[in-house]
């Protein structure tokens, strides 16, 4: 089994990628053998009223039929007007999961909205999803953000409810410091994705493997943006025990969502 | 997770099955002067593990804008000592600051006396500074290829006030046609449309694909605009990340065998042999 905690559909600004619609990143996640996927739509980020992009991943779920389960996560915008509304409903409407875009929406990751969103995420059994970004930084569009979260800013958010299940994506290197390490280690709901590590001699895998253990990595591809085969060749480099393949492959995931 | 184990090794064929050169790693300094050895076994533990039959390796000054020429043999000897014991795996770069004095006698102790293959450069100056006129010219005389770092940072640009970008490499091809020149890592970080639109019409110019960028449709749109005979494989640290971006490319088996070997540039090596 494979659970890809990072995917996407919708219109990239940015730069031109290939696949926006659920059923082209279906076929491209059954073409590398992933079963599930939790997936955003990035219209949602871009949209003033993220609720609309929302709404457009419920009806492309509606009418799906492929062979890739998703797990569809909402955008919300903390600092936007009715947010809490619009969270209840996303629950309602059979959200897994709930993404910021702090970035995008021009407020720090860890202000006072952002922690009661979490918090708030926590108390509807949503898990919340933080990503640096979604394309490497030396790179973005000049109209992109440059904003990523800092260590700092992600322990001051997790540290506002442990019941919320977490996952963190998109830092080439997990050391963002001790307090972020002792608050996701103390617990068993914070995961790390490994979409921008590597292995041998950049050693970001197997920092991170120190940093937080294999009980605590999850596997994400952060397509389309991002090729899917990389993370593969990352889950067998040998870095990994095997029951450690496993875990970051799809029994972590599974547990943060409670199956 | 036997199914997927089973589709990556038979994916892994390609690399196992074919000749393998990475054009685009490094020998690192430790501080105190000496190989970063530990770094070094970590990288060709990679290169056993994906099939790699040749590293091109260099060892550069990364800080120092000024890098003299001590510094410059300091780094090239450490080089060569692991030339040395690697000597079927390692290939060398002589590493050289155009701008330091000596840096030519430099260049001709590396190839012809330590048989390295090839010069390296960093970002100390723009590649079509007029600086650099000497050190291509003794390239072309000593016909070896001169792999340069390269990047359009959009991020911080101040962090590299010098780096070369598309438009430079273009430069420099133009004024020099016989220059058999590599624009480094493609996929390193950096505005890689950018990179690629000026040096389309200059065929003495070669990319490597090394760095830890594995953006989608970034090989093809390479391949497209180039061709594979002008792609060279390469992984600049990113081992997982540059085996995985060639095989989750969408452009043919052929194409890949051919960025793989290196075909084009497959002659500088067998020459540095030959020293």
């Amino acid at each position: 089994m494979l659970f890809d905690l990072s995917t996407y559909i919708g219109h990239w600004p940015f730069r031109k990628i290939e696949i926006s619609t659920l059923d082209e990143l279906s076929c491209e996640l059954s073409d590398n053998l992933t079963d599930c996927a939790a997936v955003t739509n990035l219209n949602s980020v871009f949209y003033r009223d993220c609720m609309e992009g929302n709404i457009e991943l419920t009806e492309s779920l509606g009418s799906y039929v492929g062979r890739v389960e998703f797990y569809p996560f909402a955008v919300i915008n903390p600092i936007y007007i009715e947010w809490k509304t619009d969270l209840k409903k996303c629950a309602e409407l059979g959200f897994k999961g709930v993404e910021i875009a702090p970035g995008y929406h021009k407020y720090a990751a860890d202000c006072p909205s952002a922690r009661e969103l979490y918090r708030l995420c926590g108390e509807l059994g949503l898990v919340f999803k933080v990503a640096a970004g979604f394309e490497n930084i030396r790179g973005r569009n000049v109209f992109d953000t440059f904003y990523e979260p800092t260590g700092e800013q992600l322990f001051n958010l997790i540290s506002s409810s442990e019941k919320t299940s977490t996952v963190i994506c998109g830092y080439y290197n997990y050391d963002l410091g001790d307090a972020l390490r002792a608050e996701a280690t103390r617990r068993d709901n914070v995961l790390f994705d490994i979409s921008c590590l590597d292995d041998f001699n950049n050693g970001t895998l197997s920092d991170t493997v120190r940093y937080v253990g294999e009980k605590r990595m999850c596997y994400a591809s952060t397509a389309p943006f991002r090729l899917i085969e990389p993370q593969q060749i990352k889950l067998f480099s040998g870095t990994l025990s095997d029951e450690g393949v496993s875990d970051v492959a799809y029994k972590n995931a599974l547990r943060i969502f409670n199956k | 997770m036997d199914t997927l184990k089973e589709k990556i090794n038979g994916d892994l064929r390609l690399f196992y099955n074919n000749t393998v050169v990475n054009w685009h790693e490094h020998v690192w300094e430790n501080p105190i002067g000496e190989c970063f050895r530990s770094d070094l076994d970590r990288l060709v533990r990679g290169a056993r593990k994906y099939g790699m039959d040749i590293l091109v390796c260099s060892t550069p000054e990364t800080g120092d804008p000024h890098c003299p020429l001590e510094t410059m043999r300091r780094k090239n000897d450490i080089l060569f000592g692991e030339m040395q014991r690697y000597p079927e795996l390692i290939r060398g770069l002589c590493f050289v600051n155009p701008g330091a004095d000596g840096c030519l006698d430099e260049i001709e102790r590396c190839i012809r006396r330590l048989g390295m293959v090839g010069i390296k450069m960093y970002h100390q100056y723009f590649i079509d500074d007029e600086v650099q006129y000497p050190v291509m010219e003794k390239c072309i005389e000593l016909d070896i290829p001169v792999l340069v770092h390269a990047g359009k940072l959009t991020f911080q640009p101040e962090s590299q006030p010098r780096i070369s970008s598309g438009e430079h490499f273009a430069a420099i091809a133009h004024r020099y046609p016989e220059l058999n020149i590599i624009m480094a890592h493609l996929t390193g970080g950096g505005d890689w449309d950018w990179q690629l639109k000026p040096i389309v019409p200059y065929k003495n110019i070669m990319i490597d694909i090394s760095g830890s960028v594995i953006d989608s449709h970034c090989i093809e749109k390479a391949v497209s605009l180039l061709g594979a005979e002008r792609i060279l494989f390469g992984t600049d640290g990113s081992v997982c990340s540059g085996v995985g971006k060639l095989l989750a490319a969408k452009i043919s088996d052929e194409d890949k065998k051919t960025i793989l070997s290196g075909k084009r540039y497959m002659r500088f090596l067998t020459r540095g042999r030959d020293r």
